[in-house]
């Protein structure tokens, strides 16, 4: 072959630019390399965890996934597929930090537990009542426990829901997350928790959950679920209580946190019960300072269906659907007042952020608010104002199946 | 018949002999022809040893004066031979001797048998043997007359060669289903049938010591960059070999880079693309014995495009143009990424997604990188048995292809369903690109991209990409950047490289073209109604 002169033409100089070029390449080869190889067959994946307290010491129960039991092509043969078809293993230890706990849970464990796909940080009540912050740390700490798992609190021991039975999903942590997002339009996860717990003037709720009967008792074997029951509140970092039921509900509406609320509201003339949901909902908060008086407004608007009517009285006229939206309204005030006097008064926890709202308006009135707060608090007064608008009452004008209809 | 006067061993002593140089054309081309016949037939018959494809025919050319017909068969055209050649002679022979004329008989002038007697279009003379050795390879019929130094030449190309045919390795769905052959004459014929222009030139060149390969550049005069036609020519006119069998040979040796594995010319068996690239002021070079033309100076972005991208509507052209781009993405990277994030970085992945990883890999012994150069390497060696494979046998090859990469492999638990997956994906991938041997390149890099995932996970995979990536824009294909679009960044040739711009709007010739002549459209026309009378 012929060497052509244009390209061979300093040699020397390409050599040695190449070698160059070539070492600075290679040197941060050495940062890496297989010795960090982790199979993904060599991994056990968290996909949920729970703190609890035991004597003084925490108790950190993990969730693992057994890819053996979840039924992938060829994992027939392999796997350690130790509990028996389920399609995860729950192990528990204590220790004095939420660390040492899970250390001693990777002592007993064949494979490296990674914890960058856990679902749920599920929290119990007790160890709660003593304040979450101290075991936050390490979740930031550490990049790979990921701060977008979704936090909840649970009655009773955390453990126990985790290792409730979840038969729609494989694992009980993916069954919570579903439900935490059906409960809230933003759920809480971890980096969302350390932010309101950083922020003034505002308290944590988390969604509250527990176990619940789900067939009657005595029929056949019990069954038991997790369900979202309420909001867990949070005096700065302490659990106070939860507002379950009801309250809970219009209080998650209240906060612009609940995604299609349903209001019952009770049939014209006390007869029977028109349900009605909201897909559409917006709570704002307005404050008023005067001096030392705080007035609060929470408006609420929101635009929904009927979706259920077993009354016997007719609603599609003009006139009972505006009777409809006034008798919503008044639902909607009653019960949130309620739910407020119970979070001013009975746990003094300001989850909706009343504080807040006061910085984020007037911030100079809030500088003489902010060193006694918790005192101001209870003292706001709040004015609710609902704006609803039904705008479809379904396929169906007259009660459907009904003789006697009522027409007022 | 011994009019010189010289023996007929004379020339044979002198003269080194083909078989005794081992070389006989380059020694033989000062060597006179003699005007014995004898001393000639022996001559050609000494050169000739044992090639048993010679013909000679010996024949009265004039009354009494013998002739000596050569030529090798079945590269001639034997029915024009026939007809316009040994037919006249042989009835001119008869009408002379009928005739009786005594002059004509003494004094046989050659001049009317090439003139009146051999109806061919093609005639040469020539006095030295090498003439004669070259004109006899290369298809001629050559006529001794006794006593006369001078040798007849008449072109009679012919015997069998494949007709124009569909070109098999570039199928369009819409665009001329005619391709090259492995005769020039047809390919340069089927150009010219394109480029009805005088200023489409083909510039011929012989290469080979022995196979005397007939090489011809072509570009068009005005379009195409004339300092890079001279490179070319000399580049090709640098090349000392023995034979040119296929434009390979001519590939590796006038490219840019030797040592780059991209491809920095282009090859295509479609007479429409050579065309529509030599009008983009490139040149083109056929080579006789090959369906395949070389054409340069190309670009990466050249030979992500198909010829139908042109013939289709743009709306479409585009979409598929995209598609092909993340297609080359997957091809290059896919099997690294999946290494990369199943071993180091797992926390990149989905929750649910890495699970059913997890879950599927559960039972399989390799690490991953194992697992996908044991199925990526199987895939090649399928795909290499299938082009190799008489057809009559590709159907077996495929039921076997099936269970090695497929369900048994999985069932067997040697390797993962994603794994098959993603080595099907990156198989289809790697056939979307047009070009196959960009397509290879791609395949081969792959590799390499694999063990840097392997080793060092998504880390190795940037390396590996940052070193493709500078190799890439510091490559040229005849002083042409091959990224010639983005880097340099130009916008006018941006409208046939991330998209193709329809017809009305690609106004210009890429950048490298000619300076002179880059308009292409005086005006943009596009089809809206000029006057709403027409209906």
């Amino acid at each position: 072959m012929v060497p052509r002169n244009q390209t061979r033409c300093g040699d020397m100089d390409m050599i040695k630019k190449w070698a160059v070029a070539g070492l600075l390449l290679l040197s941060p080869l050495a940062l890496a390399g297989c010795w960090d190889r982790k199979e993904i067959n060599d991994v056990a994946f968290v996909i949920g965890s729970s703190v609890d307290k035991e004597n003084g010491m925490y108790r950190s129960a993990l969730q693992i996934a057994l890819p053996g039991n979840l039924g992938g092509a060829g994992s027939k043969g392999g796997g350690g597929g130790t509990s028996g078809g389920k399609s995860y293993y729950l192990e528990s230890k204590t220790g004095i930090t939420l660390r040492s706990a899970n250390m001693e849970i990777q002592a007993g464990n064949s494979r490296n537990l990674s914890f960058s796909h856990r679902r749920v940080l599920l929290i119990g009540e007790d160890f709660a009542r003593d304040g979450i912050a101290p075991m936050l740390d390490q979740f930031a700490r550490i990049p790979q426990n990921r701060l977008s798992s979704l936090v909840a609190v649970t009655s009773g021991s955390a453990y126990k829901i985790l290792d409730a039975a979840a038969p729609m999903e494989q694992f009980s942590s993916e069954m919570i997350r579903e439900l935490i997002n059906e409960f809230t339009k933003r759920p809480d996860s971890l980096k969302q928790l350390v932010n309101t717990l950083m922020t003034d003037g505002v308290d944590v709720a988390l969604p509250y959950l527990s176990i619940q009967e789900a067939v009657p008792p005595g029929v056949g074997t019990s069954k038991n679920n997790i369900q979202v029951t309420g909001l867990a509140l949070f005096d700065e970092d302490k659990f106070v209580g939860a507002l379950e039921g009801q309250e809970g509900k219009i209080i998650n509406l209240a906060m612009n946190q609940a995604p299609s609320p349903d209001i019952i509201v009770d049939g014209p003339g006390g007869k029977g019960h028109i349900s009605i949901r909201f897909s559409e909902n917006e709570a704002k908060l307005k404050p008023v300072v005067r001096g030392n008086d705080i007035t609060m407004t929470i408006e609420i608007y929101a635009k929904g269906a009927v979706y259920e009517n077993d009354s016997n009285s007719i609603i599609s006229d003009e006139h009972s659907l505006r009777d409809l939206e006034r008798r919503a309204s008044e639902e909607i005030v009653d019960k949130v007042q309620l739910a407020m006097r119970s979070l001013q008064h009975k746990y003094n926890s300001d989850i909706l952020g009343f504080g807040r709202t006061i910085y984020e308006h007037d911030p100079k009135a809030w500088q003489r608010f902010k060193g006694n707060w918790k005192k101001v608090y209870p003292e706001v007064r709040v004015i609710v104002k609902p704006e609803l608008h039904i705008e479809n009452i379904g396929a169906v004008g007259k009660p459907f199946g009904r003789k006697e209809i009522r027409n007022d | 018949m011994k009019k010189d006067g010289t023996t007929p061993d004379k020339p044979r002593m002198a003269l080194p002999t083909g078989r005794a140089l081992g070389l006989p054309s380059p020694s033989l081309d000062k060597v006179p022809i003699q005007k014995d016949l004898k001393v000639n037939t022996e001559m050609l018959k000494d050169i000739f040893d044992d090639c048993s494809d010679m013909v000679y025919r010996s024949m009265e050319v004039a009354p009494g004066v013998e002739g000596l017909l050569v030529y090798v068969e079945g590269i001639v055209f034997s029915e024009e031979l026939q007809i316009h050649m040994i037919q006249p002679i042989i009835q001119g022979l008869v009408r002379l001797k009928n005739e009786g004329d005594e002059s004509k008989e003494q004094d046989p002038d050659l001049e009317p048998l090439e003139n009146t007697r051999v109806s061919l279009s093609q005639v040469n003379s020539a006095t030295m043997w090498g003439d004669v050795i070259e004109g006899l390879m290369n298809s001629s019929a050559v006529i001794l007359v006794d006593g006369y130094s001078e040798a007849h030449l008449f072109n009679v190309k012919g015997g069998l060669r494949r007709t124009v045919s569909e070109p098999e390795t570039e199928a369009v769905i819409r665009g001329p289903r005619e391709g090259f052959t492995e005769m020039l004459r047809v390919n340069t014929a089927l150009l010219r049938f394109k480029i009805k222009s005088p200023r489409l030139k083909m510039k011929s060149i012989v290469l080979g010591t022995e196979t005397k390969t007939d090489v011809v550049i072509s570009y068009i005069e005005g379009l195409a960059n004339p300092k890079m036609i001279r490179d070319v020519e000399k580049r090709l006119k640098d090349i000392e070999i023995d034979g040119i069998l296929e434009s390979g040979y001519i590939e590796e040796m006038i490219e840019d880079h030797p040592y780059s594995p991209f491809p920095q010319l282009q090859y295509t068996e479609r007479p429409d693309t050579a065309a529509a690239q030599l009008l983009e002021g490139r040149f083109a070079i056929f080579t006789d014995g090959t369906p395949f033309v070389l054409i340069g100076p190309v670009t990466f972005f050249q030979l992500m495009q198909a010829s139908e991208d042109y013939y289709e509507r743009f709306f479409i052209t585009n979409f598929i143009r995209w598609i092909r781009y993340l297609f080359v993405f997957i091809a290059l990277f896919l099997p690294a990424l999946y290494i990369a994030t199943t071993t180091y970085h797992q926390d990149m992945l989905p929750s649910t997604l890495v699970l059913s990883i997890a879950a599927a890999r559960e039972a399989i012994p390799f690490p991953a990188l194992v697992e996908a150069l044991i199925m990526e390497i199987s895939f090649e060696a399928l795909r290499e048995a299938g082009v190799r494979l008489p057809k009559t046998v590709g159907q077996a090859v495929s039921i076997l292809g099936a269970l090695v990469i497929g369900q048994a492999a999985v069932e067997a638990g040697i390797v993962s369903a994603p794994m098959v997956i993603i080595v099907s994906m990156t198989g289809i991938a790697s056939f979307t690109i047009p070009r196959f041997n960009l397509a290879i390149t791609v395949r081969l890099l792959r590799f390499p991209l694999m063990i840097l995932a392997g080793v060092f996970g998504l880390f190795g995979i940037v390396l590996g990409t940052v070193w493709i990536l500078v190799h890439v824009t510091q490559l040229t294909s005849f002083g042409v950047p091959y990224m010639s679009g983005i880097s340099p960044f130009h916008v006018q040739d941006n409208k046939d490289v991330f998209v193709r711009a329809p017809w009305w709007k690609m106004k210009r010739r890429p950048s490298w073209a000619s300076k002179k002549d880059r308009v292409r459209e005086k005006k943009e026309i596009n089809g809206t109604p000029q006057s709403n009378k027409v209906w």
